[in-house]
């Protein structure tokens, strides 16, 4: 980005950022991420920018929200600009994606000024590594949306929701906090309700409660993957349970 | 290295055997031959949501592979000492009693899916844990009540990385597991969805773990050359010991009111003997024994103030004795000589700890270069 400061400031073109949407997360890429939450806040994490270097005025508040496997961020951005005074954050594995997404953000902090400060993005395994990025219950939001299917039975394990993530995805969500599926595949919808209503500390909301939260719409409609398929034509599934 | 009554229990070279080795008396001694023809139950651990086990569908190939060349990977005695429970390279869990007469009697071999890493019995014999190399743990039933010691393994939690140890807390309220990434869990036990506490701050892989006996403190040995103690229900460091080179396999025992024992092999090939003093934290080096030792063949553990460790010198198993009082190692038993196997097979190699370390791999600046390049020449146009 540093070179582009020189033009004008634009915002950045999808095209040079493509990337398969497949990634392997059990490899051994390399990652930089904090070895604790704490460095985070004191800035002591080794080549990966503080909570106060992601968020320009963030002040005493903690992120909150965390959107795992952002994407191109359409979600993301949405998401902080229906919740200005809490703090988003979007995790996202692949490089040239993340990358996408941060210079998206860069170039709409400087198109508005004072604005999207409240939302960043990260490029990590969150698969790995969620847990040294935030202490037990800090987050209140979490978003799974259009996760990579992984449709072969020997590759279950990949997926982002399975049963030994739950455990992390409660340790990080604080009680009473939400958890959002949103997929276009009904067999992964049908695994991600099924392994969340078996988890002990998971409780799906009604219909009525899922209908009624600010947020169903733009899960519906906001992210790039939901617009695709939205062109497709094909069916979307939501989900939203509580972490009790 | 485990004790039943006065007698040493381990596996010599071979690993195809278990012996049995009085402590007062080397001559004294006997052997537990595995009999490989025991019936498999061939059913498949529970993953997951599945509520009918699949049986391994290759059962034949299974019981086609060749004897000899099974060997025991991780063995464990029950706090009792009544049970022994072993795990094979042909992937299965034995079961087994020991009886006052000196034999062992073969109760159950049940089936588990990847290579074993870990193998832990749980308070009183109850349950066994079994945690693999892909990051799985399975829970198997010891009790005779009903046929459970017959039933095949559950899943209970998982690691997205390799999971190196594995140790049930003294007092039974947690599971702690620490893997290949740098982590540390802290699982509830025995509801096992619910996780503690996670302990952060290594650097890389996490090799073993050990409790200090006394109140919630827990080390841990990490390839980022450190030993670290922890308050592990709270998830917070308390202390971090440097080191010039890597820790591999740490235990820890207490020897009088105030102090522990820690020993510790290392990857510069040797195995060094510390004093800790809980009140202070500090900690004397007391002895070292060393070159050419391997690291991951190490085992320690003390009985009735006698203090026995096991290593592998110039492919030569070695118990040694460790005097306290003159702060020595007083060799006690040449089991590659005693112990000449009368089996063929390999000699088993450990394998080499610097495969933990990670090979890094940068992908992103490759692709900043090519975004800087690419600006550069849209700016000249």
């Amino acid at each position: 980005m540093d070179t582009e400061k020189a033009s004008e400031v634009r915002l950045p073109q999808k095209r040079y950022y493509r990337q398969r949407a497949h990634s392997n997360p059990i490899s051994d890429h390399s990652f930089n991420y904090p070895a604790h939450p704490n460095e985070l806040i004191d800035g002591t994490a080794e080549n990966h920018e503080s909570w106060n270097e992601l968020y320009p005025n963030i002040g005493d508040r903690k992120c909150e929200f965390a959107d795992l496997g952002c994407g191109y961020g359409g979600f993301l951005i949405s998401l902080g600009e229906t919740f200005p005074d809490k703090i988003s954050i979007g995790m996202e594995i692949r490089v040239k994606v993340s990358n996408y997404v941060q210079d998206r953000i860069e170039a709409l902090r400087a198109l508005n000024p004072g604005k999207y400060n409240n939302v960043a993005c990260v490029r990590t395994n969150s698969m790995k590594y969620l847990t040294n990025y935030f202490h037990k219950g800090q987050l209140s939001k979490m978003f799974f949306l259009y996760p990579d299917p992984h449709f072969k039975k020997s590759k279950h394990k990949w997926r982002i929701i399975n049963p030994s993530l739950l455990s992390e995805y409660a340790y990080v969500l604080r009680k009473g906090g939400l958890l959002y599926t949103v997929t276009d595949v009904n067999d992964l919808h049908q695994w991600m309700t099924q392994h969340l209503s078996n988890h002990l500390s998971f409780e799906r909301l009604t219909l009525e409660e899922e209908k009624a939260d600010i947020l169903y719409d733009k899960l519906l409609n906001r992210s790039e993957e939901a617009q695709k398929v939205e062109r497709n034509h094909g069916e979307k599934f939501l989900a939203i349970f509580k972490r009790v | 290295m485990e004790f039943y009554k006065n007698y040493l229990v381990f596996t010599s070279d071979y690993k195809k055997k278990f012996h049995f080795l009085s402590i007062e008396n080397v001559k004294d001694n006997w052997t537990f031959d595995i009999d490989w023809s025991f019936v498999l139950n061939p059913k498949k651990p529970k993953m997951f949501l599945e509520s009918n086990n699949e049986e391994i569908e290759n059962k034949a190939d299974l019981e086609a592979e060749k004897e000899s060349e099974e060997i025991i990977n991780n063995f464990t005695l029950s706090e009792n000492k009544e049970l022994l429970a072993f795990t094979s390279s042909d992937k299965s869990l034995f079961l087994c009693k020991i009886d006052n007469d000196k034999t062992v009697t073969i109760l159950s071999r049940r089936v588990f899916m990847r290579a074993s890493s870990i193998l832990r019995f749980s308070c009183c014999g109850k349950y066994l844990f079994l945690a693999d190399k892909t990051g799985d743990t399975f829970v198997y039933s010891c009790d005779d009540e009903g046929d459970e010691y017959l039933s095949s393994g559950k899943w209970i939690f998982g690691h997205i990385s390799q999971i190196l140890d594995l140790q049930i807390a003294p007092d039974f309220s947690c599971i702690v597991t620490s893997d290949r990434d740098e982590k540390i869990r802290v699982t509830n036990y025995p509801d096992t969805h619910e996780i503690e506490a996670f302990c952060l701050g290594h650097k890389e892989f996490v090799s073993s773990l050990t409790f200090l006996k006394k109140d919630n403190i827990m080390m841990s040995a990490s390839g980022d050359k450190t030993l670290r103690t922890w308050d592990y229900r709270k998830g917070k460091e308390l202390q971090k010991i440097e080191f010039p080179f890597v820790p591999i396999t740490i235990y820890s025992s207490s020897i009088r009111e105030g102090f522990g024992l820690i020993a510790m092999s290392s990857d510069d090939n040797k195995i060094y003997i510390y004093e800790y003093k809980f009140e202070s934290s500090e900690y004397i080096n007391l002895s070292c024994i060393g070159e050419n030792l391997y690291p991951n063949e190490f085992d320690f553990n003390i009985h009735d103030n006698k203090v026995f460790v096991k290593y592998l010198k110039n492919e030569h198993l070695q118990i040694d004795i460790f005097d306290m009082d003159n702060k020595l190692f007083q060799p006690f038993c040449n089991v590659s000589e005693t112990f000449k196997d009368d089996v063929e097979g390999k000699i088993f190699k450990p394998f080499d700890v610097s495969l933990l370390f990670k090979k890094k791999y940068d992908n992103v600046k490759p692709f900043i270069n090519r975004k800087r390049a690419r600006i550069e020449s849209q700016i000249r146009k």
